[in-house]
């Protein structure tokens, strides 16, 4: 075995002299990031965060989230909103170059968003219906069917990266000295090297429009499990991760020269009823009552190590900055509380079973709800189910199904989003809708918020709907979790996205 | 005198039973000179394996050497350490086992398993090791020794295994051959020719051979000294003449007096020995054959005799052995009469008419599937078209090696194996095929006693409840407890055992004593039919006897029916008035059991009669031997039967045609081609022990 | 037979069905040999542990201390405590109860219905034999952890799921060892003779037959139930077994090890304590076999 030991104190050498070599070689260095490998490719329809992350650095998009969750410019230098909301038109900077040297014109956004609809994009059902069309080569105009407030957040979805008027199979591995032909976009990094399943690696693109990165290039080491992703950072093989999972949390705070990076996110678990007829939720005492049984400070003590955001018992979340109004006043833990309003309903004690699907902390979740609701007249058995059984319609205790339950929400740009699609009646369709919370006046209010251009205006209509929730909400929102990456001391400048994989790599540098 | 090749001197062997160390062998001396043929005879738990395993050194793990000494070439070897022992084994002393087939790698060729002795223990060259392999095949009599060498150990028969047994222990000229019940599991007609083979070689080399049996009929034929071992102790050791001509230790002169043979009449019994032999657990003080001596003194129970020397050949264990030399005292071993004379036969009590069997007889779908593929799988014929009958009061004895289908026969009438074809009456009442279709009266008439008495009985259950369930269960009327235990009384005491025995469990009954049980079970319900399927094949030679004489008995007493299934025609002589004789699936021959044991009978009967060893070291005539292996019931050959090992066959015709079945005169019928004069003229000198006994 | 090497007769079924005899016969011999011992010490202890073991337990199995989250092995915690801050020691302790009572259930079911199946087929054999006989081979074709994925998906994890599992899984094992048992004791002298008296085919199966093979049923019971735990086990720790917040041993682990940085005694507890109850089971079957010298049993 000593053999082996030296071997591999061998390898750990030359890994850490390679990096230290390539950090000297060029200023800005050479950023390596840990994620596990990308399947899916085509900028129109990739979804997960080292997909998103491998096309962002190669592509631009026409506008894009901000990682305060408020939309910037890219290639678009300025847009206007016509005062009905139907026009959207968008001007295009200066000078913006493809990898192979030709020009960006607007026929490439044309063309882009064409593909988006071709293809039927995920980033549709945030676009809705939609033309485009160029009056000249730098102006981009959208016409909507109808007005859509949210229009901009799907300009700028995950997967409306400007692709080149013509390009039918972006990201396709061609032979040869093509094989990267198809990886041709505007963006800060050229693709040089790819190894499905290993690694992809990048330079600096020098003709960057916004000026060079200040990396020399980039790599994305592909590492399927999250605790061997650790393992690299520590042994100094990586210099950035994200998704760390908290339990290992623990172990990059305590190496050196190594730290862990935390972004509030809107995802969070919701543990909600059903509020249809025959379902205890039905009654808003009911509602209520769940809210008091729940710690929800301790939950997140509990769970997240105290890491997470409580937020109000509503979808609205603090990271939403310009919409969450931190005023609203939420129910607190009071057990005593909770059983007189189950009294009151004509219930006594609750009991029932808690569905959680068996993903991230749910379990745990469920158990200690169990806990905290046995002091307030809440008594539920607990059933975990595996992930995919648990939002499969075939099982008949799917999570549409089932009358108590907690499911996962994953991070949205908007608040709008979670609403329109989770809580008025229009949802209850599309399998969204699980607690089939039908409120004719959160109805009117979604409704008006949509068409709503002036943040502070939509402001005050999302504290409405706040108030309502807490009042007679289907839902109770513990927290909302918080997302670890792990960063070496020597990166300057990353600012990890609330979707690690939008993180803009583009002004990181290496320092000494 | 010339050097023993192995001798044991004064020798005791313990075996660890729980916590205690038990005697298996006591004092035990034995010398095997060159050139000789020791036969060593005892019954179960004699320790006769234990004795001739030890010489070898070969020993159950909870056994151990407490005294004495083994000396091979004059070296003691019982300290010898394995790595010395191995030298010897398979070189200087061989032994063939009992298990032919499980002696045998299954994984390797014959020839190659007997080459790989050759090349351990003579150094030969592959090559050479293998020629010296087939040349050894030749020497057992194999018929195509390079075409068997290439076969594996399942695929030839049972004797053949046997024959490559030997070639192994006789390949590196050994000084010493162990032979451990060789011919146990064989046929009778099989044993007679292996048994001339092994006389044949061992005479060729110079080595000295241990045969071990409990059959004293091979010993008289194959010996030349022989030993009697009992309870763990030499009883006797003399030369073979003197041990069975003139028995001078009361063990021999009863064992002898108790081996069955056939007598005229219903009306005798057989010489028996009573009791069981002792536990290693349980020896008596005194000597140990005392407990079931005629003869035994005071002095015998309370004192062990010294094993002395009657003569410089001859050797006894026996206070009374110089009464029993001069003649004052004669052990009484005169054949008494039956206690109840028995009634005159009647008339027919089962008339079983072209029964008929065929196993693994393809079902509908597989002739379908066979004739879509083109294959032909073939049934076994096991009985085919065979018609007996069996009289009141007498007894049909049915005699045949494995394979001619008389188990089959029996099982078909009693309805454990419906017949395929036939009818059955019983009282002139038809059977239904199935036992289970058949009413409680139809299965009150006919009990069965199994073969092999350790599972005739439940172990779960004593043998009071055995007998309680069976009479409960096959009785028309409702019997009162008191009434049951009146029954179980009377049965106990019919059998012989004693009161208590009802209490016991099988495993607390001796394998004779659980025949005893499975007899009374059969007479519990005053059946007309009684059959015996090889009731005493698994019995010592001392229970043996004890058995045939109680079936006798009984029969007198209860006037039932048997038909006795044999494939020991003494046995069979013995108690049979009736015999008929099987061979693949057809009855060659029927008649008296005078008729078919004297001539003229059909050449197999002849065969089986000669094939079986005399108690008698004198008796060496003309035998008839039969070549090769009974044919497979699943090639049944044409024409006759037989004609594959006949060593009548007149020509053709045999091969051909089906012989008839001719008559013999007074229900003596013989299946053949040659005509009954020929036949009885053919036979007129041949050498019958069994008419000779019964003169 | 010949006398050639007198063993001790394995006095346990040695034919008296008189069964406290026999089970205090069976005891001694069990006690003989050190590996049976330790494996008994084990056992009895673990079966303590589930009887009696949740009196003995700090603090209940569900219950969450609250600023007790991830402390190590104290006095206060003698395993301690989990991310949750559950008291490792306490669900220890109450797991032992589903981990002896499940696969208590499971091999009584599957050795009774095994029985059940092996006697029918071994007794009765011809097609029927032929047909299930298949069947329960194509049963043991399936990967075990595959058809519990199956069936727990179908029906939910649950603990009547996992009852069901192991009894199609050990079901088809213990009804091939029985007709193998079976087939060696339906030509027996004393079965034909049972047929001659017109007995039922329940008599004879139950009152005749089953007797003879319970020693083999004895064995493969003892190997079953070690199985069925490591089974059950398996399930909870794939997250298909009892649910949350049961302290079971398998559950426990999985739970644990996503923070085994943060508390790998809450790891090492369960693991440990499963690893010497089936060391325990196994060593006790080994002796069960070597007094009945039964061999077989398919893994």
């Amino acid at each position: 075995m000593k053999w082996f030991k030296n071997v591999l104190t061998f390898t750990l050498l030359v890994s850490v002299m390679m990096g230290a070599f390539g950090a000297l070689a060029q200023d800005g260095g050479v950023l390596r990031v840990g994620m596990t490998a990308p399947v899916v490719l085509d900028p129109a329809q990739h979804s997960n965060d080292p997909e998103t992350a491998l096309n962002r650095a190669i592509y631009d998009y026409l506008v894009e989230v901000l990682p305060d969750s408020t939309i910037g410019g890219n290639i678009a230098s300025d847009w206007t909103i016509s005062d009905d909301g139907l026009t959207y038109t968008f001007n295009l900077v200066e000078g913006v170059t493809f990898h192979n040297g030709d020009a960006l014109t607007s026929a490439d956004v044309v063309y882009t968003f064409n593909r988006l609809q071709e293809v039927s994009s995920p980033a549709i059902s945030l676009l809705g219906e939609f033309e485009v069309s160029a009056p000249d080569a730098s102006t981009v105009v959208f016409t909507l069917a109808s007005p859509n407030a949210d229009f901009l957040y799907g300009v700028a979805a995950r997967q409306a990266l400007i692709v080149q008027d013509g390009e039918d199979q972006p990201n396709v591995l061609g032979e040869g000295d093509a094989a990267f032909e198809n990886f041709n976009g505007t963006g800060p990094f050229i693709l040089t090297q790819f190894d499905p399943g290993a690694r992809a690696v990048f330079e600096a693109n020098p003709n960057y429009w916004r000026g060079a990165p200040a990396l020399s290039g980039l790599e994305f080491i592909f590492i399927d499990d999250a605790v061997a992703q650790v393992d690299a950072l520590l042994s100094g093989e990586l210099d950035f991760i994200f998704k760390v999972p908290i339990a290992q949390t623990d172990r990059i705070e305590a190496a050196d020269g190594v730290s862990v990076v935390n972004v509030a996110t809107s995802q969070h678990p919701v543990i909600r009823l059903r509020t249809d007829e025959g379902f205890a939720g039905a009654d808003a005492r009911v509602l209520q009552a769940f809210k008091y049984a729940t710690d929800r400070d301790a939950l997140n003590d509990i769970l997240l190590q105290g890491r997470g955001t409580v937020g109000n018992n509503d979808p609205i979340a603090p990271v939403f900055t310009f919409f969450y109004d931190d005023t609203v006043e939420n129910q607190t833990y009071d057990p005593q509380r909770a059983c007189e309003l189950l009294e009151e309903a004509g219930i006594g004690t609750y009991e029932g079973t808690l569905y959680a699907p068996n993903a991230f902390e749910y379990a745990d979740l469920a158990a200690v709800l169990q806990q905290q609701w046995a002091a307030a007249c809440i008594n539920v058995d607990i059933q975990v189910t595996e992930e995919g059984l648990y939002y499969d319609f075939s099982n008949p205790n799917n999570y549409f199904e089932v009358e108590l339950g907690i499911t996962g929400w994953g991070d949205r740009p908007s608040p709008q989003i979670l609403l329109q699609q989770a809580y008025i009646a229009s949802g209850i369709e599309t399998g969204f809708n699980e607690s089939r919370f039908s409120d004719p006046e959160v109805e009117t209010l979604v409704e008006e918020a949509r068409v709503t251009t002036d943040n502070e205006a939509r402001r005050a209509i999302y504290a409405r709907i706040s108030e309502i929730f807490l009042e007679r909400g289907p839902i109770i929102v513990p927290y909302f979790a918080p997302l670890f990456g792990g960063l070496r001391d020597t990166v300057q400048g990353l600012v990890m996205n609330p979707f690690p994989g939008s993180t803009d790599f583009r002004t990181v540098s290496i320092g000494g | 005198m010339t050097t023993p090749i192995i001798e044991a001197e004064n020798l005791s062997i313990e075996y660890k039973l729980g916590n205690r160390w038990l005697n298996a062998l006591l004092d035990v001396s034995l010398i095997l000179l060159p050139n000789e043929i020791h036969g060593l005879v005892g019954e179960s738990g004699s320790g006769k394996s234990t004795l001739a395993l030890a010489l070898m050194r070969y020993m159950a793990r909870n056994a151990r050497v407490s005294s004495g000494a083994i000396r091979f070439d004059g070296v003691d070897i019982t300290t010898q350490t394995p790595t010395e022992m191995r030298a010897l084994w398979g070189g200087q002393i061989a032994l063939v086992p009992q298990d032919a087939l499980a002696s045998l790698n299954p994984s390797y060729t014959v020839g190659e398993q007997i080459a790989e002795i050759a090349r351990l223990h003579l150094h030969d060259a592959p090559v050479a090791a293998y020629d010296r392999a087939v040349e050894m095949l030749r020497r057992v009599k194999i018929a195509d020794p390079g075409a068997t060498a290439k076969r594996y150990p399942h695929q030839i028969s049972g004797g053949m295994q046997q024959r490559v047994t030997i070639a192994m222990a006789l390949i590196t000229q050994p000084r010493l051959l162990i032979l451990d019940e060789p011919t146990t599991a064989l046929d009778v007609t099989t044993q007679a020719v292996i048994v001339d083979l092994f006389r044949d070689l061992i005479r060729d080399t110079n080595a000295a051979a241990l045969y071990v049996s409990h059959d004293l009929g091979l010993i008289a034929q194959l010996c030349d000294r022989v030993t009697v071992l009992y309870g763990g102790e030499v009883m006797a050791n003399a030369p073979v003449y003197d041990l069975f001509k003139r028995p001078i230790h009361p063990y021999t002169i009863s064992l002898l007096a108790s081996l069955p043979r056939p007598t005229s009449g219903s009306e005798t019994r057989l010489h028996t020995i009573e009791g069981v032999a002792p536990s290693l657990a349980e020896r008596p003080v005194g000597c140990v054959f005392a407990p079931r001596c005629h003869a035994a003194l005071p002095l015998c129970h309370a004192e062990k005799p010294p094993l002395e020397f009657v003569n410089t050949e001859r050797q006894v264990k026996c206070h009374r052995w110089r009464e029993i030399v001069d003649g004052s005292l004669v052990i009484d071993t005169s054949i008494t009469e039956a206690p109840v004379p028995s009634l005159p036969e009647g008339g027919v009590v089962l008339d079983a008419r072209q029964m008929d069997k065929v196993f693994g007889n393809p079902a509908a779908w597989e002739r379908l599937w066979n004739r879509l593929t083109g294959t032909q799988k073939n049934g076994v014929h096991a009985v085919d078209h065979v018609s007996i009958h069996v009289n009141r009061r007498s007894t049909l004895g049915l005699v045949g090696e494995s394979g001619s289908g008389k188990t089959t026969l029996a099982r078909m009438i009693i309805g454990l194996e419906p017949a395929d074809g036939g009818e059955l009456e019983l009282m002139a009442i038809a059977l239904h095929p199935d036992v289970s279709y058949r009413p409680q009266a139809a299965r009150q008439q006919i009990q069965m006693i199994f073969q092999n008495p350790n599972d005739a009985m439940n172990p779960y259950m004593s043998v009071e409840q055995t007998l309680e369930r069976t009479i409960r269960r096959l009785s028309a009327e409702r019997w009162t407890d008191a009434q049951i235990q009146a029954r179980i009384a009377e049965l106990l005491d019919a059998v012989r055992l004693p009161q208590p025995y009802a209490k016991r469990y099988p495993s607390e009954l001796s394998g004779g004593e659980k025949q005893r049980v499975a007899i009374a079970r059969a007479f519990a319900v005053n059946p007309t039919l009684i059959l015996a399927d090889e009731p005493t094949s698994a019995l010592d030679v001392s229970v043996q006897s004890v058995i045939l004489n109680l079936l006798k008995d009984l029969r007198a007493r209860e006037g039932v029916s048997y038909l006795f299934i044999s494939h020991d025609l003494k046995a069979v002589a013995y108690l049979a008035e009736w015999i008929a004789v099987m061979y693949l699936g057809q009855v060659v021959e029927e008649g008296t059991a005078e008729q078919v044991t004297n001539a003229p009978s059909h050449p197999y009967t002849e065969a089986l009669v000669s094939a079986i060893p005399q108690p008698d070291p004198g008796e060496k005539g003309k035998q008839i031997r039969l070549e090769g292996d009974p044919p497979s019931a699943r090639r049944i050959p044409t024409g006759c039967r037989f004609h594959t090992r006949c060593p009548r066959k007149i020509g053709a015709i045999c091969e051909i045609e089906a012989p008839p079945y001719r008559d013999a005169g007074d229900g003596h019928f013989i299946r053949c081609h040659i005509p009954v004069e020929e036949l009885a003229e053919l036979q007129r000198d041949s050498n019958n022990p069994l008419a000779k006994e019964r003169a | 037979m010949s006398l050639t090497s007198p063993q001790p007769p394995s006095a346990a079924f040695r034919a008296r069905p008189m069964f406290l005899q026999q089970f205090v016969s069976l005891f001694r011999q069990l006690v003989r040999t050190p590996q049976s011992l330790i494996g008994m010490a084990l056992v009895v202890l673990f079966v303590l542990m589930a009887a009696f073991g949740p009196l003995f337990a700090p603090y209940r199995f569900d219950e969450i201390i609250r600023g007790a989250a991830r402390l190590a092995p104290s006095a206060a915690h003698p395993f301690g405590t989990d991310t949750l801050g559950r008291d490792v020691f306490s669900r220890v302790l109450w797991g032992a109860r589903e981990i002896i009572l499940l696969p208590t259930v499971t091999t009584i079911l599957s050795v009774t219905f095994g029985t059940g199946i092996g006697l029918l087929i071994g007794y009765f054999g011809g097609v029927l034999d032929d047909i299930v006989s298949r069947i329960l081979d194509s049963l043991l074709a399936i990967p075990a952890l595959i058809l519990a994925l199956v069936i727990l998906g179908t029906i939910g994890a649950s603990s009547l799921g996992i009852v069901i599992v192991v009894v199609v899984l050990y079901t088809p094992i213990v009804a091939r060892v029985v007709r193998s048992a079976t087939l060696n004791l339906r030509s027996a002298g004393y079965i034909e003779a049972a047929r001659l008296r017109g007995e039922s085919t329940a008599f004879i199966l139950f009152r005749e037959i089953l007797p003879g093979v319970l020693p083999a049923l004895v064995v493969e019971a003892a190997l079953r139930f070690s199985y069925a735990i490591f089974l059950t086990a398996s399930l909870g720790f794939l997250g298909l077994g009892v649910q949350p917040p049961s302290p079971d041993w398998g559950r426990m682990v999985n739970e644990a090890r996503s923070a085994y940085a943060q508390t790998p005694w809450a790891l090492w507890a369960p693991s440990g304590a499963i690893a010497l109850l089936i060391i325990g089971v196994n060593l006790l079957s080994d002796g069960l076999r070597r007094i009945f010298r039964y061999e077989g049993g398919i893994g």
